[in-house]
């Protein structure tokens, strides 16, 4: 053997699996991409859950055989605990608890202790969580007890335990049945009916190209619309199917196993319901499944693109699990986390005609902007024979031509190495429990290296025009006066928004908090420094500048649209994600319209410079607005604890609106919104052989 | 419905007669079946803005004519008979097919042209009678005529033992043969075909050469990308020469060797084509 050809074909053998795009994909993003957002995606979800708990109210009824005056002063010292006096030993409703107070003698007959019952249903999550409330309520008593009372024994000292505690289930063993399938079953039905999608969407598509069949049906005096449509058909059948099969063998096990208990489960309206709604739920995947496999040139390729989804709705189907969370109007309208919830609700028995008219509403919109990608991307030749190559990477920088922006492919790929940078990046400079300079530094420095550095290293390695790709344009002084309109109508809208996001998802507290005592303690300078100056110029150079020209070929309003989607997500927290969104959106206009990514530093640099103000002046600037005529109750939307009042809301919006007609009207003619096609090619090289192989 | 079974040179090859003819407008040249004019694809690329696949090419078919378009790898012969064949759309300049335009009439065009390349794979899990059926109703024929002419074109080109095999079992040559009877079902009056013999062994690339002729006698308009030299010469009547996108020469053998003052067709592609090929 010579360890010379050894050694030659592992070179060889590296550096072509290193230039596969899928191997970088599986082995490099997939990992560190999927991690940071599990994690937080499941630690976010967990807190919201906890959050939401905690808001619970339980009404106690106290039923006294004996007084035990103590105790009761006890429990009323939990505020979720609203205790009110009864003589009934049952629950007056499902959501209630009975603690019941009576005596009886220790061993010895020495003494007297309070025996408690406490009456509840585990099944309900209100009267569950209020019986925790009083447990713990009681164990803290039975502590301060222990500590007064001691009883002498013969050997010695020895502490008693001071109440004797019994808990009183009163929903039946079928019941916690029932509310264990009903948390399980929906998520393994909305997991399987996807999977169910996933295989044919990618074979009809992307198998089809693979195989060479594509140019035939082309050939065939089939339209692209038929030919989607039927294609859609097969995947959507196939779904369907998937999803009965589950939803069959699960009832037919589920009847095997607890024959006792079937009846009180899974009735047949039940079962009813949740397969009409798995017909908007396999329309949607079908066709989100098939829309993006059409993108890719083989299955392999297509199974990199559609497996992440897959793996993203995991979070979403789990909420069934989450008890903490039930279904309400807005999470109707969340897709896929509306399915999972819904199946749960349907499953315990509850039908409410709101939540499926919205669920079914919802899902079926979805369904159809999907449905019409799908059938849009399959009218796109470049989709549809893979023309575009997404990006070259470790191709060696001369070989490589020079081009003035980067493609779709390398905006989305320099997205994701950006959050990933970043977000270790301030995993180690900047813990918010550090102290808090160290804090603002660290955060400072993690934007300048794990942000602004890998963005203008690869825009120099992909040979950009630096010009073209960061918008480094000049504007003109109107149009600095249409940033600050477009500004100060979107702050009191952008209050309104985070506060109503504040009701959907809880703000986490432990960030808030650090946040702003680091702030405060930090300095006021070093904070705009970090927290004001540093984003809005590395910020904006990677999403308004290089992620922005990426998507150059997109329509100017889905590019805005999906610039300002794309900041929302970079922002991790769910908390962040409108107010985020609306930012980035509003932005992007600015850039995409005026062609200079200065007016857009300058929105950012404003936007955070007011925001850290804000919390550094809290009470002058409350007294400030409170004076400027905005009402007495200022201090409360201003510190994001009511909704800001609808005349200013109005008033904002046609501030807002002002703006952008301004920055509309004064836009960049040769913007790249308008198209870049004018520019002629200068390279006359063919690169048709590439075309020629689909 | 008449059935013409010309023997073959070595295969029983044959085509059923035309039925489908050519509705060209009254006031045209009865003869003329393909007309190109001006047609330009411009594919954009990310790196260099666009890729001139076809730059305004001029040409004219007629009817029971062979014409070749010979040219290089990436020359734009594919994207050319691509759009001849209505599965891309030209950025520019127009196209003809029985006079019938390939951007505004389509479905009209598909109908009357039979569209066989490289690319013009079958499906792997259907068999050879399904596969035919399955595109017969595409094209709108009736239950007994497809009945009909499957029997009939399974018969001409002995496929009929192995007519329920699936398509990905099936040798190279069974292969060609499902996706000739596949070009052939609804009896097209214009063939394209894209390098047809590109990767068969010479039984098979004779097949076609035999099917192509045949086709001919029929009267039916071929037009035929290759860039095999002798295959070129052998069969075609007038030939295109495409470099870069551009149609660099045209008109019949005799012609281009007069025209380039070369002894054979090879000079004369290199003639034109010369260095600047790729």
């Amino acid at each position: 053997m010579k360890i010379r050809n050894v050694k030659t074909i592992f070179f060889k053998e590296m550096l072509e699996t290193l230039r596969d795009k899928r191997t970088l994909m599986v082995m490099i993003l997939g990992p560190v991409l999927i991690y940071p957002i599990l994690i937080l995606a499941f630690s976010q979800m967990v807190s919201m859950e906890k959050a939401r708990l905690r808001r619970y109210r339980t009404t106690v009824q106290l039923y006294e055989k004996k007084k035990w005056p103590d105790i009761k002063k006890a429990l009323s010292e939990d505020p979720n605990l609203r205790v009110v006096e009864t003589n009934e030993p049952r629950p007056k409703d499902e959501k209630g608890i009975v603690v019941e107070f009576d005596s009886r003698k220790t061993k010895d007959g020495d003494h007297e202790v309070p025996k408690i019952v406490v009456t509840y249903r585990q099944t309900n999550v209100h009267s569950e969580r209020g019986k925790e409330r009083v447990l713990a309520a009681l164990e803290k008593y039975a502590k301060e007890v222990t500590g007064r009372t001691r009883v002498h024994l013969d050997n010695g000292e020895r502490y008693v335990y001071p109440l004797i505690l019994e808990e009183n289930d009163l929903s039946s063993d079928s019941e916690q049945v029932r509310t264990i399938l009903a948390m399980s079953l929906p998520m393994i039905l909305v997991l399987m009916t996807i999977a169910g999608a996933m295989y044919p969407a990618i074979d009809t598509t992307a198998g089809e190209k693979e195989r060479g069949t594509i140019e035939t049906i082309l050939a065939a005096p089939a339209g692209r619309n038929e030919i989607v449509y039927g294609k859609f058909l097969s995947v959507f059948v196939i779904c369907m199917v998937t999803g009965l099969l589950n939803l069959t063998a699960m009832t037919l096990t589920f009847v095997h196993v607890f024959r006792d208990f079937s009846k009180s489960f899974l009735p047949a309206m039940s079962m009813l319901l949740v397969l009409i709604s798995l017909v908007p739920l396999a329309v949607l995947f079908s066709a989100l499944m098939m829309a993006v496999s059409t993108y890719a040139r083989t299955f392999r390729e297509a199974q990199n693109y559609v497996t992440p989804i897959y793996l993203l709705c995991l979070i979403p189907a789990m909420f069934s699990v989450m008890r903490g969370f039930e279904l309400n109007d807005f999470l109707c309208l969340v897709p896929v986390i509306n399915m999972s919830l819904f199946f749960r609700e349907v499953m315990e028995g509850v039908y409410r005609a709101r939540h499926i008219l919205l669920v079914f509403a919802s899902t079926s919109v979805y369904a159809a902007v999907a449905l019409r990608a799908a059938v849009k991307l399959f009218q796109d030749e470049n989709a549809l024979f893979s023309l575009e190559k997404p990006f070259a990477l470790f191709v060696r920088r001369r070989f490589l031509r020079a081009k003035p922006m980067p493609s779709f492919g390398e905006a989305l790929f320099a997205c994701a190495v950006v959050f990933v940078l970043y977000y270790y990046a301030s995993l180690f400079f900047a813990t918010p429990s550090g102290e808090p300079s160290s804090f603002l530094w660290g955060t400072m420095l993690s934007q300048w290296v794990a942000i602004l550095l890998p963005v203008i290293i690869f825009a120099r390695y992909l040979k950009l025009d630096f010009r073209q790709t960061f918008s480094l344009r000049r504007f003109r002084p109107v149009q600095v006066l249409a940033t600050f309109l477009l500004f100060a109508g979107g702050f009191l809208l952008l209050l309104e928004l985070a506060f109503l996001q504040k009701n959907l998802f809880p703000e986490l507290h432990e960030f808030v908090d650090e946040l702003s005592s680091s702030v405060q303690m930090g300095g006021f300078l070093p904070a705009v420094l970090a927290l004001a100056l540093t984003p809005a110029i590395c910020e904006e150079m990677m999403f308004r500048g290089f992620v922005l020209a990426g998507m150059n070929r997109l329509a100017p309003g889905a590019r805005i649209l999906l610039n300002g989607i794309l900041f929302g997500l970079y922002h991790i927290f769910l908390f962040k994600l409108l107010p985020a969104a609306f930012l980035g959106i509003v932005i992007s206009f600015i850039v995409v319209y005026s062609g200079s990514i200065f007016l857009g530093m300058l929105f950012h640099l404003t936007n955070n410079f007011v925001a850290l103000a804000f919390s550094r002046y809290n009470r002058e600037s409350t007294a400030f607005f409170e004076k400027i005529g905005f009402g007495p109750n200022a201090a409360r939307w201003l510190e994001g604890k009511g909704h800001v009042p609808w005349p200013l809301l109005v008033a904002s919006t046609a501030v807002l609106i002002l703006g952008a007609v301004l920055i509309w009207r004064l836009r960049f003619r040769d913007s790249p919104a308008a198209g870049d096609i004018a520019e002629t090619a200068s390279h006359g090289e063919s690169n048709a052989e590439e075309i020629r192989q689909i | 419905m008449t059935c013409i079974l010309p023997v073959g040179h070595r295969l029983n090859w044959s085509l059923v007669a035309v039925r489908m003819d050519c509705e060209t407008t009254e006031n045209s040249d009865s003869r003329v079946v393909v007309e190109v004019s001006s047609l330009r694809k411009f594919f954009p690329d990310p790196k260099r803005q666009e890729i001139r696949a076809v730059d305004g090419v001029s040409f004219t078919c007629y009817e029971g004519e062979i014409f070749g378009i010979l040219g290089p790898n990436g020359a734009g012969k594919t994207t050319l008979l691509r759009m001849l064949a209505t599965i891309l759309s030209p950025t520019s300049g127009s196209a003809q097919v029985c006079g019938f335009d390939v951007m505004t009439q389509p479905d009209e065009v598909k109908k009357r042209i039979g569209f066989l390349s490289g690319s013009t794979k079958l499906y792997s899990r259907l068999t050879p009678t399904e596969t035919v059926r399955y595109f017969a109703r595409l094209y709108g024929m009736e239950k007994s005529l497809i009945e009909e002419r499957t029997h009939e074109i399974f018969d001409v080109l002995g496929m009929s033992y192995f007519e329920d095999r699936q398509w990905g079992k099936l040798s190279t040559g069974e292969k060609q043969k499902v996706s000739i009877a596949r070009t052939l079902i609804h009896d097209p009056s214009v063939l394209i075909l894209d390098e047809p013999t590109a990767g068969l062994d010479v039984v098979s690339g004779q097949a076609i050469i035999d099917f192509i002729r045949n086709a001919r006698e029929l009267n039916k308009t071929i037009i035929l990308s290759t860039h095999y030299m002798t295959e070129a010469e052998e069969m075609c009547d007038r030939i295109g020469l495409l470099s870069a996108g551009k149609l660099v020469a045209m008109g019949t053998t005799e012609e281009l060797l007069a025209a380039s003052g070369a002894s054979s067709l090879t000079d004369a592609f290199l003639h034109y084509v010369g260095g600047n090929g790729n």
